[in-house]
């Protein structure tokens, strides 16, 4: 899920102009052979814990979908399980007593309070045991205590289910959608169905359930397994759903559509009288995509994304295993239907014409098909480590539209450049202080710094780590990562150990500093000093003679000197010093930066000019890049003529338009 | 002084008007420019190299710069909004000199007695002084009528502007989201054109408001400058009723001409980056000849504006005499 800050568009036109640059031919990215990590070994499947068999019948008119149909679960755990837990997310939109609704957060996603509200209602759950039909569902709990939310529901069992045991229950139940709110809903004849079947929450190792509520901000978590889903719409809806159509027919004024697809550990589905669409296979997968008419420019640019994206993240986190790919444009009039990710199936948006140079679309498009990835096939807990699935992405995101279209990948308009690494860095600098990055979804203050941390600051710290230790270590590093826990439902700990491992110590340290204890960094250059080589001054005691030795000048193109820059914070990232000279010549000095500062001695034929730390901008989260540099004392830095030029020019123009 | 026949009325003849009026544009730039410099120049300034920063690819410095949460970002939008309009307001007096100039000449000394007449008048330029004060004269007149040109600039504009989106939403399902938005563009720059046809009208108006202001000057008398103003505005409306067609053409040609001008300095600006030194100090006078050529068409737009209300505005005026 993504929400952008559309902010930038703004910029582009309040700066067009201002900066002045020509986009230069990249290579292709990496073929898929090349790939560093290509020798890390990868699960083809994950273990098969839930089996769903489901039927859904859609009343447009109503909006409500009724469903039938059975669960298959295995206990995967070690202990018997003897209740379960079952998420009914669509009561999230129930009423404002909701945990998701009464969440004090404003911002960010989900805000709209919906004109509809919107109910799952389970008319029957029985769990067939040999000759025993059980009715499970006269004894579920809905509410917790006091608590009005009813999206998460125990479900007591007659009897505890064994270890390696699998079940069989039975369930129908009735949706009723809300008005389109959180990726979910309608908006009139358009049905974006998510979060709509009753869904058994993932069972961990010790025999726990990860249950919980929907929470604002929070994200999903569940089991992999196969799910079977026949879909019943009026004829004249196109239907967009997670897995492969292995059956559809038209009789009777119904289509439908039978989806089938093991290994996925959701399933969320579209329908639409108005939708167009267009396929094309793009190494070797099926991709599709759903669009209201007219949307054909976003479409093409959402393809053309899409034609990019799969062999690139292919070569970097390992082929994408399903035989198909979905897109959904939602109308323009339910962008909240817009920017989330389901197996197989993504959702992408935009309601207006958007200049290309602004990589806006491409940047959505870009950003949910790596979702496929992180969240589809890693499928590590999304409310509890939200930065594993949209930090980990907004990193993929930025590194691959750089891969795609160079520095200025998110605009290059007008001279204007702006690259989407940069516009991370820049909004997670100003939350650093704020909160943890690794930290449950819930437990963010703010929409804001939820998404600044969460999104920007993972991607910042993981694209500082690229910079500083390599693209090709971190290619290595995140390739791996990708593919030894594909289907594993990783944890943090996996992240950084992996980081640990492939990159070094220091590296893996710096990420979990970074990640769970607020790690900072501001380097700044203090002060810096040089003068001529020449013999000291004064009086002296040597031998048992006293002498004055007086002062002499120096020898001529002899300098010497020091720069002292420090490091404040509690991260310890490598960078470059550049001493500068008054004759011109720049010098490289690398810091470890292991102490809190350092005096890095100069010699030259020259007199120092001025000190620049991380002239090469690799350490992106250095909090504040305005006291990188300093003059030395006595000189004067470049100013700001070209700053001077252009207000002058600007202000001459907007003067004369507006005069008469 | 004399108001000079519409067919004497050139701005080419006026170069010294021309770049006084260019000459305050540049000095009152820099004024505005300032903040927004030592803005740039207290951040970035002490950097080797200076704000060549803010123009690197990826944006990093411009982003960090932009975002900074002091008040560096508020205190200069304001100031230099205010800047702008003071001079705005200001600029109105050399305007109001340029105009003059362009509408009145002095008569030379007779020619000696024996010698021809020319058939036409052989003037000279007013004395600069004379313009200023022409101008000082005009401005309240002036500065009214821009005030009035800009709200309803600003009321034309914003009705296209929200005319213009509503159709498109309502057009993209049939049309496509491309086309719509061309559609879009396309009903917004109609609104446009009625913005800058009234825009002409108005300039009508002040080429008559600073003849009928100089006429007083040269007779002596003086009125106010309301009523100065309101018929000037039924001047440019006489005007407009026979020529509008011949004014907004001689507009527009010239107006294309100084979108070109932009263009060019825009070209050069992008090629250049963020290069200083010697490319710098070339972008500055690619850029100065920019502002100065589109000086030169105003001066050449006002020119015209003044022959086609010259006629009219003496006819008015003669009727009103003969009327008294
Ligand atoms: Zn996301």
């Amino acid at each position: 899920m993504d929400v952008r800050p559309l902010g930038m568009s703004a910029l582009v036109v309040a700066l067009a102009g201002i900066t002045g640059s020509t986009a230069s031919a990249r290579e292709l990215p990496g073929h898929p052979d090349d790939s560093p990590a290509a020798d890390v070994p990868m699960a083809e499947h994950p273990a098969c814990v839930v089996d769903y068999t489901l039927h859904a019948t859609l009343d447009p008119a109503l909006h409500t979908v009724h469903g039938e149909g059975t669960i298959a679960w295995t206990n995967v755990s070690s202990q018997p399980v003897s209740q379960l837990w079952m998420h009914l997310y669509l009561n999230a939109f129930k009423n404002q007593s909701t945990v998701f609704m009464r969440a004090p957060v404003g911002g960010f996603r989900g805000t709209t309070v919906p004109k509809e509200w919107g109910t799952i209602d389970v008319r029957k759950l029985t769990w067939t045991d040999g000759a025993a039909e059980h009715d499970l569902w006269a004894k579920a709990q809905l509410k917790r205590g006091d608590d009005e939310d009813e999206t998460d529901a125990s479900v007591p069992l007659p009897r505890a289910v064994a270890p390696g045991e699998t079940i069989t229950l039975s369930m129908v139940w009735d949706d009723k959608l809300p008005s389109i709110v959180e990726r979910t809903g309608f908006d009139g004849s358009f049905h974006m169905v998510a979060q709509w079947f009753p869904k058994i929450a993932k069972i961990e190792p010790d025999g726990s359930f990860a249950h919980f509520p929907f929470h604002h901000l929070g994200e999903f978590y569940a089991d992999y397994g196969k799910y079977d889903v026949t879909l019943d719409v009026p004829e004249p809806f196109l239907v967009g759903a997670t897995g492969v159509v292995t059956e559809s027919r038209v009789a009777n004024g119904r289509r439908v559509e039978r989806h089938v697809q093991d290994d996925v550990h959701d399933f969320a589905w579209t329908a639409w009288d108005k939708f167009q669409t267009r396929k094309e296979t793009i190494d070797g997968v099926a991709v599709s995509i759903l669009y209201p008419p007219g949307y054909d420019d976003h479409a093409e640019r959402e393809l053309g994304t899409i034609r990019f994206a799969l062999p690139h993240y292919g070569a970097r986190y390992g082929k994408y295993p399903y035989p198909l790919l979905t897109l959904v444009h939602p109308p323009a009039s339910a962008p909240e239907a817009g920017g989330m990710e389901y197996p197989t199936l993504i959702t992408t948006g935009g309601s207006s014409f958007i200049p290309n140079g602004v990589n806006l679309i491409e940047l959505v498009t870009i950003h949910e098909f790596g979702h496929q990835y992180f969240y589809g096939l890693l499928a590590s807990h999304e409310t509890q480590w939200p930065f594993q699935d949209e930090g980990l992405n907004s990193y993929a995101e930025a590194e691959a539209m750089e891969a795609w279209k160079g520095k200025s990948s998110f605009i290059d308009l007008l001279g204007l450049s702006i690259g989407d690494s940069e516009g991370h860095a820049e909004r997670a600098r100003h939350f650093a202080h704020d909160d943890r990055v690794a930290q449950p979804a819930y437990a963010f203050g703010t929409g804001a710094a939820y998404g600044a941390l969460v999104y920007s600051r993972t991607a910042t710290i993981l694209e500082t780590l690229r910079r500083v230790y390599g693209d090709r270590a971190m290619q290595r590093t995140m390739g791996a990562y990708a593919r030894r826990f594909r289907f594993k439902h990783p944890v943090p700990r996996d992240l950084i150990e992996t980081f640990q491992r492939e990159m070094g110590n220091e590296a893996g340290e710096t990420l979990r500093d970074a990640l769970f204890d607020k790690g900072w960094v501001d380097y700044r250059v203090e002060a810096m000093s040089s003068h001529s080589v020449h013999v000291a001054a004064g009086i002296f005691d040597r031998d048992g003679k006293r002498a004055t030795t007086p002062a002499a000048p120096g020898a001529p193109g002899k300098y010497e000197g020091w720069v002292l820059v420090s490091r404040r914070g509690t991260l310890r990232i490598p960078v470059e010093v550049e001493l500068l000279s008054e004759d011109g010549t720049r010098a490289r000095v690398p810091w470890d930066a292991t102490t809190d500062s350092i005096r890095i001695p100069y010699a030259g034929t020259s007199a120092l000019r001025a000190a620049v730390i991380d002239p090469d901008e690799r350490v992106l989260l250095d909090e504040n890049s305005e006291n990188d540099f300093a003059a030395a004392p006595g000189h004067a830095g470049g100013g700001a003529p070209r700053t001077l030029e252009r207000a002058t020019y600007w202000s001459e123009l907007v003067l004369g338009a507006i005069a008469p | 002084m004399t108001p000079l026949d519409p067919s004497e009325i050139h701005a080419r003849t006026r170069p010294v008007a021309v770049a006084s009026m260019f000459v305050g544009e540049l000095a009152w730039a820099l004024v505005v420019a300032t903040p927004v410099h030592e803005w740039v120049r207290r951040a970035w300034g002490a950097h080797p190299d200076g704000d060549a920063v803010l123009f690197s690819r990826g944006g990093r410095d411009l982003l960090v710069w932009l975002g900074q949460e002091d008040a560096g970002m508020s205190v200069t939008a304001r100031t230099t909004l205010a800047l702008l309009v003071v001079g705005v307001l200001l600029l109105q007096v050399p305007f109001g000199a340029l105009v003059a100039s362009l509408a009145f000449g002095r008569e030379l000394a007779a020619p000696p007695a024996g010698e021809a007449t020319a058939p036409t008048r052989a003037t000279r330029a007013l004395p600069m002084a004379t313009a200023w004060k022409i101008g000082v004269a005009s401005w309240l007149p002036l500065a009214t009528l821009l005030a009035f040109s800009v709200l309803v600039s600003v009321i034309v504009l914003s009705l296209g502007g929200i005319l213009a989106a509503l159709v498109e939403s309502g057009l993209t399902a049939s049309l496509g989201d491309a086309r719509s938005f061309t559609v879009r563009v396309v009903l917004f720059a109609l609104f446009a054109a009625v913005a800058a046809v009234l825009g002409v009208v108005v300039d009508l108006a002040r080429a008559a408001v600073v003849r009928e202001i100089g006429i007083a000057h040269a007779a002596g008398t003086s009125e106010a400058g309301w009523r100065t103003m309101l018929r000037a505005l039924r001047t440019a409306m006489a005007t407009a009723r026979t020529s509008l067609g011949r004014a907004t053409l001689g507009w527009t040609g010239r107006f294309a001409v100084g979108i070109a001008l932009i263009a060019i300095g825009f070209v050069a600006a992008n090629g250049l980056g963020g290069r200083g030194g010697v490319a710098l100090g070339g972008l500055f006078v690619i850029h100065q000849a920019v502002v100065l050529g589109r000086v030169a068409l105003r001066a050449s737009w006002m020119a015209r504006a003044l022959a086609l209300v010259a006629p009219v505005q003496d006819a008015r005026e003669a009727k009103r005499s003969s009327a008294t």
